[in-house]
């Protein structure tokens, strides 16, 4: 569990669901803004990591 | 020509009169503060009950178990005044971490960073999850 990436999903996973609660109705609506939410914090994380990598201290 | 007085729209009477009377709608606001998604459970919205009770929590404790630190309440100052509000917002989670003594924290521990950012966010989404009963109560949203 002491791994930053699994971190990562398990912070996605649980952030994405309750936004996605609160902001669609409707299970189809609320599984593709879930889905578009948990990639958009994935996705966007492994970028950003990449771009410090880029520029270290 | 003759005018007639314009009819209350709607949306007017749903401002005027909650759904769920105003008694009601205060006690699934201070509800959802007290136990993440109990505000939803009084709404009956059972399913949103259920997964913000069930999300949130996990997310409290995975923090705690993962060396984050439960800040005690300090309004002296901005930033532990703001994480104060952040990790309260969990409610009953919060108090009864501090004042059982979890939580201390390790700042040398690998994950200690997250954990606490966990720990703000769970009751971050909490705070916006009592918004939502509000809503709800106040039947601007189904």
């Amino acid at each position: 569990m002491k791994n930053h990436f699994v971190l990562l999903l398990a912070f996605s996973i649980l952030t994405s669901l309750v936004l996605a609660f609160i902001a669609r109705n409707g299970s189809r609506e609320r599984l593709k803004y879930f889905l578009m939410l948990f990639c958009s914090f994935t996705i966007l994380s492994i970028a950003a990591s990449w771009l410090m990598y880029l520029f270290p201290r | 020509m003759k005018t007639e007085p314009m009819p209350e729209t709607s949306q007017e009477n749903q401002q005027a009169k909650p759904r769920a009377g105003m008694g009601m709608t205060f006690s699934a606001c201070v509800a959802g503060a007290i136990v993440p998604g109990l505000g939803h459970a009084l709404l009956r919205k059972w399913d949103r009950a259920l997964v913000f009770f069930g999300c949130i929590t996990m997310m409290f404790i995975l923090g705690l178990q993962l060396d984050g630190r439960i800040v005690s309440p300090d309004l002296g100052s901005l930033f532990p005044a703001l994480k104060f509000m952040a990790e309260a917002g969990s409610g009953l989670l919060y108090w009864i971490s501090l004042l059982q003594g979890f939580g201390v924290g390790d700042p040398t521990a690998y994950t200690h960073d997250y954990a606490n950012v966990f720990i703000y966010v769970a009751g971050l989404l909490n705070m916006l999850v009592i918004v939502d009963v509000f809503d709800i109560a106040m039947d601007r949203k189904q």
